[in-house]
């Protein structure tokens, strides 16, 4: 049998007429000019998956530029029954076995390296020198997505209603004042500041630009105001060591690394993903060192007694069971009685860090009378 | 072989004559039956046609959408390999389809090399610049307009880069296309008069057009034949007025008439406390018309802008040649833009409503979150996903297959015979894929 055929050489692109004849053996292509050109058997090789769409072509082996068109797909069935292997894929994973070893390998190097060793040196000196401005948008973005997201979990809908303490007011003033006292001794930069979330959980965290956070739920734990002086201590301690800052650099640096792999560099969803990457993140030990000796410095300095607070650490040990729950920023690993003993040990004040009224005002910051609600 | 198809041969003939218009070419001798069709004289055209089923495509899309999320977009590599066969095979040039003979094997390890490479490379990189931009305050924004300027000539690298590979994968009568030139030149000569043309506030873009449009044509091979272009700057600038001008005159306009009141805006920016805020209230009143007539040429530039560029695009073809070989484009902006407009729509419909629908029913409804208790944030993320996996499917059913089935049934060939024997190309090919290109997302496939 003949099938009719166009048949191009690979070396022009001239069009040649030609007629097919099929052996066991091999496909024999028949030129008008009395050329014969044959391919072996296990060489006819389909361009495409076989479909009904005409025409359809074949090539010789996978790395021949000859083509063979033919115009009636009927003839597809015949050639699968001269041929069998003619329907078969090039094996291209053991072809190039080498190559997807040898830079599979380079590149996984090469990302181990770049997530362990330049990403966080990096974040480290990018942290360091980041405009203040910058860290104060960062946090506040962060700030906002974070009790979003929490809002969310305790089905809280009005996000709005849940920052206690208008600004201005005289509980505010209080804040402003215990911040004031518990900043390091020379800084002219940062300017802390704490809001105060109207949520359940027991917690507290500092934010890139110097937000401290406190939850409800944690003023309610506290019993005495040198509790939530030590507390506000450590957290100033992570804002002056810029910790938050660095945590966020090193995730935004691991996020855009993530959506490299993944196929998505326009960063869209790296950077959608920061704020919960910041929320799951934690501060390493070292830092948290960090921040307890500073914390225990100010404190001293300004005579504060960090005894209360070394008590409350304590109870939070006592309640590891609830920790899993508490967030990371705050989570911290060594949160044992290691910090306890720290406080405990290193403390030299033996002053209340505020007047009763001023604390009465701090624990009551979330409470609401009908005329604050009127007014607002 | 009981089954096989019985034909004569004279009717054979005609169905190869009905793929191949020309199929004696010079120097092959006719037998009496193909002698019946007399050869195309020179000067004749013949177009290019586009045979894609939206059937089959939607089945590719929706398998490739699905197969790469649920591999975590490793799947990718193969999802754009099999699209590019489907749009390559079902392009016609003179009845013969396109090849393309890449693997995805090949964009694989192109992405393994950048990932090898470049992403250490890149880390320091944006380290040092950071730390460099951080000392004198006057250095700043000259690192800046610097970085930005570095990373606009990295992105036409790897758009020429792209291109070279995806010409050398592509193939029509077994000869293959081979884009020759220098990435690095070709990224000078954008940066260059992309620099002149932020100078010019936009005068000098179709120079810029114009300088890439050249060297990528006269850099663009078929088989060892160039293509040549014949199109002047000029003949873009032409076209470039329509779009310049009017948003120039009629913001000129403005400021004249509204002189006086726009002054008095800027005066009263920064605000600070003790001014009263009646009087913002009644300058902006004043320019209510102002801010609407800038927000109605906010919605039309870009039409404008397509308008422009398919304008663009036909002359370009129309300009270029191949081996005494022309074409002839009559692509029109219409099509595009009502493409880009039903996939709007289609977007809208199918994935913006139940997105927001979505998003409303979480926000709204405590009800429905204690309903489905811990399995909500679950069902979002899934809603997330089914809504990707539409929205790609849509993207490159109708919008890709709409535009390219318009702009590749509107292009013909003047004198086709002249492409009947080109000789193939000898210069090697570039190994691996567009890893760099894929890396920085260049190229809608």
């Amino acid at each position: 049998m003949m099938i009719p055929a166009l048949y191009y050489d690979g070396r022009t692109s001239q069009a040649h007429v030609a007629q097919l004849s099929l052996q066991n053996t091999g496909l024999t292509v028949q030129l008008e000019d009395g050329r014969k050109i044959i391919w072996g058997a296990e060489e006819v090789k389909f361009v495409e998956p076989p479909t009904a769409t005409t025409p359809f072509r074949l090539r010789q082996g996978f790395n021949g530029a000859e083509r063979l068109v033919i115009a009636d797909s009927s003839w597809q069935k015949i050639l699968i029954g001269y041929y069998p292997l003619i329907t078969q894929p090039d094996n291209l994973w053991s072809k190039n076995a080498k190559r997807l070893f040898g830079w599979g390998g380079a590149a996984v190097i090469s990302l181990v390296f770049t997530v362990l060793v330049a990403v966080p040196l990096i974040a480290r000196q990018v942290a360091e020198n980041l405009p203040l401005a910058v860290e104060q948008q960062i946090g506040q973005q962060a700030f906002e997505h974070i009790v979003k997201t929490l809002a969310f979990i305790e089905q809280r809908t009005s996000e709005n209603n849940l920052i206690c303490g208008a600004s201005g007011t005289k509980v505010d003033q209080h804040l402003a004042k215990l911040i004031h006292r518990l900043l390091p001794a020379q800084t002219a930069t940062i300017k802390p500041l704490i809001k105060v979330v109207d949520l359940k959980m027991d917690n507290a965290f500092a934010l890139p630009g110097g937000h401290i956070v406190l939850f409800r739920g944690l003023l309610e734990k506290l019993q005495d105001p040198n509790e939530l002086a030590g507390i506000v201590a450590h957290e100033l301690g992570h804002v002056a060591y810029r910790h938050s800052t660095k945590v966020f650099v090193e995730q935004l640096g691991t996020s855009v690394l993530i959506g490299l792999l993944f196929g998505d560099v326009t960063g869209g969803a790296a950077v959608a993903g920061l704020g919960q990457a910041l929320l799951n993140s934690s501060h390493t030990r070292e830092a948290e060192r960090e921040a307890d000796t500073y914390a225990i410095e100010v404190l001293n300095r300004e005579n504060i007694s960090a005894l209360p607070a070394a008590r409350f650490f304590q109870r939070l040990f006592e309640d590891q069971g609830r920790l899993e729950k508490r967030l990371s920023l705050l989570n911290t690993h060594p949160m044992s009685d290691d910090r306890a003993d720290f406080f405990q040990a290193n403390s030299t004040g033996t002053s209340p860090a505020m007047s009763d009224d001023a604390w009465i005002a701090i624990k009551n910051i979330c409470a609401r009378s009908p005329i604050d609600d009127f007014t607002q | 072989m009981d089954k096989k198809p019985r034909r004569s041969l004279v009717t054979m003939r005609h169905d190869l004559e009905d793929f191949t218009d020309n199929p004696r070419a010079p120097g092959v001798s006719g037998t009496a039956a193909s002698a019946e069709k007399t050869a195309a004289p020179s000067g004749d055209t013949a177009a290019f046609s586009f045979s894609g089923k939206r059937g089959a495509l939607f089945k590719i899309a929706l398998m490739n959408a699905l197969l790469t999320i649920l591999t975590l977009g490793i799947y990718r590599f193969w999802a754009k390999t099999r699209i590019r066969r489907f749009f390559w095979s079902n392009i016609r040039i003179h009845k013969e389809p396109l090849e393309y003979t890449g693997t995805a094997m090949e964009l694989l390890i192109g992405f393994l090399v950048v990932l090898a490479i470049l992403v250490p490379l890149f880390a320091v990189y944006e380290g040092a610049l950071f730390l460099v931009s951080r000392s004198p305050d006057g250095f700043q924004i000259g690192l800046q307009v610097l970085y930005a300027f570095a990373l606009l000539g990295f992105f036409q690298y790897a758009f020429y880069r792209m291109w070279r590979y995806r010409f050398s994968r592509t193939t029509w009568r077994g000869v293959r296309f081979s884009q020759a030139g220098s990435a690095w030149k070709y990224m000078g000569l954008t940066l260059a008069w992309l620099l002149i043309t932020v100078g010019t506030l936009g005068l000098a873009y179709p120079w810029l057009r114009h300088a890439q449009w050249k060297y990528r044509i006269e850099h663009l091979h078929y088989g060892q034949q160039p293509f040549a272009y014949g199109g002047t700057a000029l003949d873009l600038a032409k076209r470039w007025v329509f779009v310049i001008v009017p948003p120039i005159v009629i913001l000129t306009i403005i400021a004249l008439i509204e002189y006086e009141t726009l002054m008095a805006l800027v005066e009263y920016f920064p605000p600070n406390p003790e001014q009263n805020f009646d009087q913002l209230q009644s300058i902006t009143g004043q320019l209510a018309w102002v801010f609407a007539t800038i927000g109605l040429l906010y919605l039309t530039i870009p039409v404008l802008y397509i308008w422009y560029r398919v304008r663009e695009l036909n002359f370009v073809v129309n300009q270029s040649g191949l081996a005494g070989a022309g074409f002839r484009a009559r692509i029109r902006s219409s099509a595009i833009i009502g493409w880009i407009v039903v996939t709007g729509a289609t977007l809208f419909i199918f994935v913006g409503i139940p997105g927001g629908f979505i998003a409303l029913a979480f926000e709204n409804s405590p009800a429905l979150q204690d309903l489905l208790g811990s399995w909500s944030i679950g069902l979002i993320i899934l809603g997330f996903l089914a809504l990707m996996v539409i929205s790609s499917v849509v993207v490159t059913v109708i919008l890709s297959n709409g535009i390219i089935r318009h702009i590749f049934s509107n292009i013909s060939i003047i004198n086709p015979a002249a492409l009947a024997s080109v000789t193939q190309a000898t210069a090697t090919k570039p190994e691996f894929g567009e890893g760099l290109a894929d890396a920085l997302d260049v190229g809608a496939f």
